[in-house]
């Protein structure tokens, strides 16, 4: 475990870095952010007796809610996720410290001392600014320092959602069962928040001196005392680094580390996949491969979509199925293309550019956002593609999942290209419930990713994007390129399992998950049966 | 000989809080020349601290007039007015985020003295209260017993010499020795700066010791203005006899003034 921990922060110092960097950016933000509203609206309700009632009771229950409840709440309210919910729901976290401590700071200022100040001739923003602040700071600073404590913690939560930070070290080492991550994910959670509850104690005592003044000469002889006793802490704490990284060095040479594995010839290729069904039956179709192949290979399946590729550049895993435009649109965060070929020589230059990873062959099978009909309706109005559907939008009947109607590449993407789609009706359902909804004939057209199970079912009918609003997301392997120097062989394998994945069949390989209810690894070792032949001859004449 | 001018005027001022059943003042009108030492004493919410506090506009009157050097205080700008009056509560009031030397020289730092006259005043201050300043001005409020965090109300009240010192209860809270202490200071820096002081206390030996006129207040009225050897000898109305009697001495302890207190002048009008 000692040895996993040092080598974590000898290969990942600066992914640990950011994820620090982003934690305390994160909580900062969160924090200045309460303290913007909440200190002036309990400045208000200092004045206000109803109003004091009203917010101090309200956001006593807010405090009862679970932040992760907030977070979740904040990501479905604001349909986006990342830095923004992250922000609005810590900052909701640190409103009530903030807020109640001040407004009860203002409310118990001492009337003599206000009035005093009052009756020398101070003007009133002088009396604000240089008696009331200052005798509130006391009660504001402890409602700060539980605020920033709070948030700390809780921005952890924040990986969640995909704002980054320390938790996503956590959410990485849980996702992969490995421990070392998570007790330096948790120990560093831990250590920033006991040092900036520390850092303002120090503050609030140095600035707030006039509360418990002691006499100079005491003061200053304590001072001294306090930095010899620093000084022998920081030097035994040093030690022990020293004394650690020394063991840990010795380890590293003997053995290699365990949990970030280097890519030496004996090491397993440790395989990802994402945590939805069709990334599931290729993570297990790409190890089966190898496996085949003569490679040892470890599955660490079931990964979320916020640590997946960052496992990947961590060195936690050595590949996985990604597909093109979401490695053009989420990951590398570049302008929207449509052709196929262009996305993909993007993303692999990219790759190779900014963390030497590899994008093998890409599969014809395309799983893009799409639009699907029921055989009875593309039949009777002619529909082939999405310019048909536009042309008799206002004879059907929709049903969606209420986000494609709103997000920016779902439907307002589809009105800027193909004119509005003025459907009869509208009707909202879990996602689940959309093929069902069509094939009972309460709807004729719903939002229905090309590669979904459900499409396998002939009633139903996926338009084509005539006027390519949609960027493709072909399926690739990514793969470290240090892995695939030592095990070039990857390539041919995969390249040629790739080659067999048409939209139809990986269609038919979700179908027989979702909706036959096998399971991914069984329909995987089946399909790769059935190619098996095909595979071996090609990495033979590779 | 000595020409006596008027410090400050009540022209029949009256104030009624909102709520309350009578009013705190009442029709009061009175003068005070420049140099006295006018206690005030009389019931509790006699209207004795409005009183005071109607001069600095912490309160503001619903009639009448009061003037300070000939001047209407309410035609003045508050926080300029305020500048020439010394301020002095029972809860002393110190900021506690400032140094005794702090709190001695806000007011001259509103009025904008350069650094070395308020370090020399506020030097000059806290001996004329009997701190030494060496000892005290880095001390923090909290670290002062409670006789001399009013030592340094005092001195803060006094930094600007201020043509007239407003005192409410001042010694209320302190101990009697301390009391009489700080009592004897006050008379000896009243008697060197000749200002004009007003003075409340619900203590009527106080009063009388400190006074050189009386204000006797009770139901937001005046009930007898004058000279303590005037008003023993004789009480203007049978409120006064009975405070009086209040104080009569008891026994081993100074006598409220030398003198019999006389019979009460109107005995059947209680205003």
């Amino acid at each position: 475990m000692l040895q996993a921990i040092v080598s974590y922060f000898s290969q990942q110092t600066g992914a640990f870095f950011l994820a620090l960097a982003e934690h305390v950016g994160i909580s900062l933000l969160s924090v200045l952010f309460a303290a913007g509203i909440g200190i002036p609206a309990g400045i208000l309700c200092s004045h206000n007796h109803s109003l004091r009632s009203v917010v101090t009771g309200v956001f006593a229950t807010l405090r009862v809610i679970p932040s992760l409840a907030i977070l979740f709440l904040c990501v479905v309210l604001l349909k986006v996720t990342g830095l923004v919910p992250a922000v609005l729901a810590l900052a909701l976290l640190a409103l009530p410290p903030l807020l109640i401590n001040t407004t009860i700071a203002f409310s118990t200022l001492p009337a003599a001392v206000v009035e005093a100040a009052f009756a020398m001739g101070m003007s009133p923003a002088r009396v604000f600014w240089r008696v009331k602040i200052p005798l509130a700071l006391p009660l504001m600073f402890t409602g700060l320092r539980t605020a920033v404590v709070e948030v700390i913690a809780s921005a952890t939560l924040a990986a969640y959602i995909g704002a980054g930070g320390l938790g996503t070290i956590i959410f990485t080492g849980f996702q992969l069962m490995d421990n070392s991550l998570l007790v330096i994910g948790g120990a560093s959670v831990a250590c920033l928040s006991l040092t900036c509850g520390w850092l303002l104690g120090r503050l609030q005592k140095r600035t707030l001196r006039w509360q418990h003044p002691v006499a100079v000469k005491e003061s200053r002889r304590r001072n001294l005392m306090k930095n010899a006793r620093l000084r022998r802490a920081a030097l035994v704490v040093l030690g022990v680094a020293v004394l650690a990284s020394a063991l840990a060095a010795t380890g590293c040479g003997k053995q290699g580390a365990p949990g970030a594995a280097s890519s030496s010839a004996s090491a397993p290729i440790r395989v990802g996949s994402k945590n939805f069904t069709e990334s599931l039956i290729l993570g297990n179709l790409y190890a089966d491969a190898l496996e085949d192949n003569g490679l040892k290979v470890d599955r660490k399946l079931n990964l979320a979509d916020a640590v997946v590729h960052t496992s990947l550049t961590n060195n936690q895993i050595d590949l996985y199925p990604e597909y093109t435009g979401t490695g053009l649109l989420s990951i590398l965060k570049l302008p929207l293309q449509t052709d196929p070929q262009k996305v993909y020589d993007t993303v692999k230059a990219d790759y190779q550019d900014k963390w030497n990873i590899v994008w093998l062959d890409y599969a014809p099978a395309n799983d893009s956002q799409g639009l699907a009909v029921t055989r009875a309706v593309a039949d009777k109005y002619h529909i082939a593609t999405i310019s048909d559907l536009q042309k008799h939008a206002t004879e059907l009947r929709f049903a969606t999942q209420g986000e494609f109607d709103l997000r920016a590449d779902g439907l307002p993407a589809l009105t800027r290209a193909y004119g509005p789609f003025k459907w009869k009706s509208s009707k909202t359902y879990d996602t689940s419930l959309l093929a069902t909804v069509m094939l009972n004939g309460q709807a004729d057209v719903a939002p229905l990713y090309t590669t979904a199970g459900d499409l396998a079912n002939p009633q139903l009918v996926t338009l084509r994007d005539d006027r390519q609003v949609w960027p493709p997301y072909n399926v690739a392997p990514v793969v470290r390129g240090d892995v695939l120097k030592a095990h070039p062989e990857i390539a041919a394998v995969l390249n040629a399992v790739d080659a067999t994945l048409t939209t139809e069949k990986l269609t038919a390989l979700n179908a027989k998950v979702d909706v036959d209810k096998q399971e991914a690894d069984k329909v995987a070792s089946d399909y790769y049966a059935s190619i098996r032949a095909q595979v071996q001859a090609a990495v033979k004449a590779g | 000989m000595t020409t006596t001018t008027t410090a400050l005027k009540f022209q029949d001022v009256s104030k009624h809080f909102a709520g309350a059943a009578t009013p705190a003042v009442d029709h009061v009108s009175l003068t005070v020349e420049e140099g006295e030492l006018v206690t005030i004493v009389g019931t509790s919410g006699g209207g004795k601290t409005t009183l005071l506090k109607l001069v600095n506009r912490l309160y503001e009157p619903d009639s009448g007039r009061i003037l300070l050097g000939g001047r209407d205080v309410m035609e003045q700008d508050p926080a300029v007015l305020r500048h020439g009056i010394g301020y002095v509560i029972q809860q002393v009031g110190l900021f506690p985020h400032m140094t005794i030397a702090q709190n001695v020289a806000v007011t001259p730092r509103l009025l904008k003295w350069d650094r070395a006259r308020t370090v020399a005043r506020v030097t000059e201050l806290l001996e004329l209260v009997g701190l030494d300043p060496a000892e005290f001005s880095a001390r923090y409020p909290v670290q002062l017993s409670g006789g001399q965090q009013q030592r340094v109300g005092l001195a803060r009240a006094l930094a600007c010499d201020p043509a007239v010192m407003l005192l409410d209860e001042p010694f209320g809270a302190i101990d009697a020795v301390t009391r009489a202490g700080l009592q004897n200071e006050l008379l000896k820096i009243h008697a060197a700066n000749r200002r004009t002081y007003l003075f409340v206390t619900h203590d009527i030996r106080e009063a009388f010791r400190l006074g050189t006129r009386v204000l006797i207040m009770s139901s937001g009225r005046v009930q007898q203005f004058a000279t303590p050897a005037e008003i023993v000898a004789a009480p203007a109305n049978q409120f006064v006899y009975d405070l009086l009697k209040t104080a009569t001495v008891e026994e081993g302890e100074e006598s409220l003034l030398d003198g019999v207190i006389g019979q009460p002048v109107n005995t059947t009008e209680m205003p």
